[in-house]
């Protein structure tokens, strides 16, 4: 299979399965569109197996826009960064496919549902293939429209409505930063968009190219605004209060767009624009910074969660923290690596939440269960695989990545490497409450006694994913996925980072043991951390000043000088003259003989005094 | 008689046969299919290098003549002209009077007229002809009661007379200015060679400039003479509605693109013309933004929502680029058709509930998917969702305008840009707002909709259907407009 047969069929066929939802989906009915949707997304992942034996490659697969110098191309990139992440897109996205078709078998809007993850399938291939920035950016927004219909899936609710609009403004936050970027770089370069153009233009090679001469400021506000972007759809402080809230939406959406794969298209952008970053020192500093910083803060706010959702969507914030702190630090391939096994142990800790679920009637308060080790065995042994990958238990994938992004904080800032230790020992600590009280214990609810295992076809993606997530860290595998891993460098220090990490995990399922074994009720009670730093009620009362206010003076300002000034000042002032005129127009001889009189002197006047004069 | 009369004729014709008493419903609408037919039958032509043309001269000093030209601009406005005038006489109830029919037709065939006609007698004069419907319909059958429409209808024919005015003193002073030997000429391209052999000093330049900006700014409302549009939108009638904010608003504009800069090109780059038209655009974008997210009803979201809109126009025109100016006509065709879209469904929940009030309405998702879907193209579209035939425009608008040296810093057209932008995420909040209050969440209780029967779905699924298909190809419309000269060299 030639790669541009591959990139046309992944990215096309699941437009196709999302158009014919979105046209004929009533007519056909639930079974068909489920078909249509798991059949291409089956498809996709066959594909994108085949792919990883491509070469290299690029082309245009059509032309959008061209016109002048503008030239946007709907274009793919082939190489090891696409191979592999299409590769996780499309298989995770196989199993959410499978797993929903038990999940959502009672809900009413089936066709609906398979249609917007079609449609997703469809939004993520494009970013990951993409191979210019107009590309980039109209996947990019793409992913947030699917993302938007999928948290609003149950549009009755007013928490999931609420959620989904959060999102979608929260990333266009994000975008507008995007944007500027996009445009700084286009103006810098004189008219360029694709990667590859960029990248020549700015290393100043054989042509020298007008990017390599700009000032070092352009290319800081390139690289700061490109990395909003990835800010509002990875969900780092301060545009990550979007990420939790988007739990609202069924559980396979959040294991598929809001753990493995949407969420990380920032730091795969990042990855493929990394040459912008490198380029400015400060942009780097700033989002090693940010980065290090959502991972302890989002840690911190999970530790006092009861939502089992809730708690891995702020894991997801700190992991996603991990990997945006190893783009900055320039190590975006340590960061690329925790992206993929995060990939494999995040879905599968969601999924199994799912189940979970799905067992306890919908459920989601981890102190309302317990006691699910013995009533849901195959969940539960996979989801304590997926803690421990996610701890970073030795041996385990995430050990491996994670133990890469601390070696590279090490290395490199000080401060950083402590914040992400620290992290470290949070992300142990908060993932054995959650396993200690949703599964050991006595059942805390009827929900809870009454649970049962989900069926096969939610089961089996838990086992498949499972094995990922215990041994895609391992070269055998990660080679065969085309995961991209650093050159390990083990120099000085290596021991201590991993003394440190293997610490860090022990003191944090440690210190949960000792806090929460045959616990009913929580015993912290840190405020501050189960309000997440109150953000999203500061954020409420900013939109509340700042926009609804603020458009409130604005809109009085406008009636009162725009149709004031503008239109009723000149309307006054034509009544006043048309009054002073009526005046004038009395209707007594005397006045308009009078001003006859006058005018006809003034007329005189002017011809024999003023005109020969000129 | 060429394909381009019949498109002026035919809805005038029309018109004058409903207005003569034969049945509306069916000549109405037979005859906008026929224009569409022959608006796409002329772009082939077109595509295939026939020259679309024709003169007849009606007097010879000062030179007037009746004459029409196709060029890949003006294809565009009739494009776009007939696709909402099917929609809009699709959403002409039953048992509505005649005059509605008449009055669309008479808007429709107006603003044909104005966008093909080449000679700027005719221009000007088919402009008033489609001008004068408009501000009856208001007056005779708008909502509300009736001191307040007939207020509304005398405030906006008030400001769109004076800024007619305004236009028709800058146009005659430009003709007067670009007088040839052979004397006074309202022909367009004697005139373009006019300015080409003996260009206008900068100084008169910019001052015709200003007046034709003031003119057709306030026809397009420009801030700040944009405050006759809002109310005017929520008032008028909904053919009305649609074809004006859909179509005829885009007069002026067309006016800046067709006459303005080729003839004025150093008028539109005067240093004072460009910061004050910047100024302006940004008071459009930021200004009637905050304005519109302040809106609790429907019709007014959407009236205010166009008026912000036309800031991306005037920004590709301020740029003037190649790319700016292709991105800012795809932008009137995408916005005409959006919003047209936006408002035919606004209508539609009028009649249907009976109130537009946000606080009033919800859940109306649950029994009527399909407006859902519709209303969520429009939502999407004007926000700019990639897909739909605005996004293609917009990013076009703000890559032409940013496209220029940026290593001194950036200048007022970098920052109305990147407010612009700014722009983007508003129109988001105010449409994801609205969308949500209208169709999501519980439903309210005593307001229910239900979806329109197929044969009524139709013209909505083609406003829809165009979005989309320009929205993933604009080299449908770029490709037209390929050969477009904008300045005079």
């Amino acid at each position: 299979m030639t790669s541009y047969n591959a990139a046309s069929v992944v990215l096309l066929l699941p437009l196709l399965s999302a158009f014919f939802i979105l046209v004929l989906g009533r007519t056909v009915g639930t079974t068909v569109s489920k078909m249509i949707s798991v059949g291409s997304a089956a498809l996709c992942f066959v594909v994108s197996v085949a792919t990883l034996g491509v070469t290299n490659d690029s082309g245009v697969l059509v032309s959008f826009l061209n016109v002048g110098k503008l030239h946007a191309d709907i274009g793919f990139i082939i190489d090891q960064q696409s191979r592999g992440m299409l590769f996780i897109v499309t298989f995770i996205g196989l199993l959410v496919h499978v797993y929903s078709l038990g999940y959502m078998k009672e809900d009413k809007a089936q066709s609906r549902y398979f249609g917007s993850l079609s449609m997703f399938m469809f939004s993520m291939t494009g970013i990951v293939l993409a191979d210019n920035f107009a590309m980039m950016f109209m996947f990019w927004e793409l992913v947030g429209l699917s993302s938007y219909l999928l948290i609003g899936h149950w549009f009755e609710k007013p928490e999931a409505c609420e959620a989904s609009k959060k999102a979608f403004l929260t990333n266009r936050i994000g975008d507008f930063g995007f944007m500027i970027g996009i445009l700084t770089l286009w103006a810098a370069s004189n008219g360029e968009l694709g990667f590859a153009q960029l990248r020549e233009s700015l290393s100043g090679g054989s042509v020298s190219g007008p990017l390599h001469s700009a000032p070092a400021w352009v290319l800081t506000v390139a690289a700061i605004g490109i990395f909003m972007g990835a800010v509002g759809k990875s969900a780092q402080a301060p545009l990550h209060v979007w990420l939790p809230d988007a739990m609202e939406g069924p559980t396979p959406v959040s294991a598929l767009i809001h753990a493995a794969t949407m969420v990380a298209a920032g730091v795969y952008m990042l990855v493929r624009v990394s040459f912008v970053i490198a380029a400015s020192e400060t942009a780097m500093h700033l989002i090693a910074g940010v980065g290090g910083f959502t991972a302890l803060f989002a840690a911190l706010m999970a530790v006092q969660q009861n939502d089992i959702k809730r708690i891995l969507a702020y894991s997801t914030l700190s992991q996603l923290g991990y990997m945006v702190m190893a783009v900055g630090l320039q190590a975006g391939e340590a960061g690329m690596f925790h992206l993929y096994t995060h990939a494999f142990f995040k879905a599968l800790l969601f999924l199994g939440s799912g189940a979970v679920i799905y067992a306890c009637h919908h459920e989601q308060d981890i102190w309302k269960m317990g006691g699910l080790s013995k009533k849901t065995p195959i969940t539960f042994l996979t989801f304590v695989i997926g803690t421990a990958a996610l701890m970073g238990i030795p041996g385990l994938s995430g050990f491996f990545s994670k133990e890469e992004i601390l070696g590279a904080a090490y290395h490199d800032c000080g401060w950083l490497f402590t914040a992400a230790a620290f992290t470290a020992l949070l992300t142990s600590f908060y993932m054995s409450r959650c396993v200690i009280v949703a599964f050991f214990g006595k059942a805390r609810s009827e929900n809870a006694d009454h649970a049962h295992e989900a069926p096969l076809i939610m089961t089996a993606p838990l086992m498949l994913l499972s094995i990922f997530a215990i041994a895609s860290g391992y070269g055998f595998f990660s080679d065969r996925l085309q995961a991209m891993v650093p050159h390990a460098e083990h120099g000085e220090g290596h021991y201590l980072v991993m003394g440190v990490s293997i610490a860090a995990v022990v003191i944090g399922a440690g210190l949960a043991f000792f806090l929460y074994n045959g616990k009913d009720k929580d015993p912290l009670n840190i405020k501050l951390f189960a309000n997440r730093f109150y953000i999203d009620e500061i954020y409420a009362v900013i939109v509340k000043v700042f926009q609804d206010r603020l458009a409130w003076i604005v809109s009085g300002l406008e009636s009162i000088f725009a149709d004031g000034l503008v239109a009723r000042l000149p309307a006054a002032i034509a009544c006043r003259v048309g009054k002073t005129a009526r005046a004038i127009q009395s209707g007594h001889l005397q006045g308009y003989t009078f001003a006859l009189g006058a005018g006809l002197i003034l007329a005189i006047y002017l011809v024999v005094q003023v005109l020969p004069k000129h | 008689m060429g394909l381009l009369e019949l498109l002026i004729f035919i809805p005038l014709l029309a018109a004058a046969l409903i207005g003569a008493g034969l049945p509306g419903k069916v000549i109405a609408r037979s005859a906008a299919a026929l224009n569409l037919l022959l608006v796409l039958a002329a772009i082939s032509q077109f595509n295939a290098g026939n020259t679309l043309a024709h003169s007849y001269p009606i007097l010879d000093n000062p030179a007037i003549a009746f004459a029409v030209k196709a060029d890949g601009l003006s294809l565009t406005m009739a494009l776009l002209t007939s696709l909402v005038l099917i929609a809009a006489n699709c959403q002409i109830g039953e048992g509505k009077p005649a005059i509605y029919y008449v009055s669309s037709l008479l808007i429709a065939g107006g603003a044909m007229g104005a966008f093909l006609c080449t000679d700027i007698f005719f221009l000007y004069g088919f402009h008033e002809l489609a001008l004068i419907p408009t501000l009856l319909m208001i007056a005779i059958h708008g909502h509300g009661d009736a001191t307040n429409r007939r207020a509304i209808a005398w405030k906006i024919t008030v400001y769109l007379g004076v800024g007619s005015l305004i236009l028709l003193a800058g146009l005659a002073a430009l003709v007067v200015a670009l007088k040839p030997a052979s004397g006074l000429t309202f022909d367009l391209a004697a005139l373009m060679q006019s300015a080409k052999d003996h260009p206008l000093p900068a100084a008169t330049q910019a001052w015709i400039f200003t007046a034709l900006l003031v003119g057709f700014g306030t026809l397009v409302s420009l801030f700040p003479f944009h405050s006759w549009a809002a109310p005017a939108y929520a008032t008028a009638p909904t053919p009305v509605a649609m074809l004006h904010s859909g179509v005829l608003k885009k007069f002026g504009l067309y006016g800046l693109i067709r006459i303005a800069l080729p003839l004025l090109p150093l008028g539109a780059k005067h240093e004072c013309v460009q910061q004050a038209l910047l100024w302006m655009l940004i008071g459009n974008i930021i200004v009637i933004g905050l304005v519109t997210i302040h809106q609790q009803k429907l019709d007014t979201l959407l009236g205010n929502s166009s008026v912000m809109h036309m800031g991306y126009i005037f920004l590709g025109i301020a740029a003037g680029t190649q790319v700016a100016i292709n991105g800012a006509i795809i932008l009137m065709f995408a916005h005409g058709i959006s919003i047209a879209l936006l408002f035919a469904l606004c209508g539609r929940m009028r009649n249907q509930l009976g109130t537009l009030e946000f606080s009033k309405l919800g859940g109306l998702a649950a029994n009527a998917p399909f407006l859902t879907v519709m209303f969520a193209f429009g939502t999407f579209a004007s926000i700019g969702l990639p897909g739909l035939a605005n996004f293609a425009g917009e990013v076009m608008v703000f890559l032409g305008a940013f496209d220029s040296n940026i290593n001194d810093g950036f200048k007022l057209i970098h920052w109305a840009t990147i407010l612009g932008l700014w722009g983007v995420v508003m129109s988001a909040v105010y449409m994801l707002r609205a969308y949500r209050n209208l169709f999501f969440g519980k439903a309210a209780s005593g307001h229910f909709m239900s979806d329109p029967v197929i044969t009524q779905r139709v013209s909505l699924v083609l406003l829809a259907g165009v979005l989309l298909v320009v929205g993933c190809c604009p080299g449908l419309i770029t490709g037209l407009l390929k050969d477009l000269t904008i300045a005079a060299p």
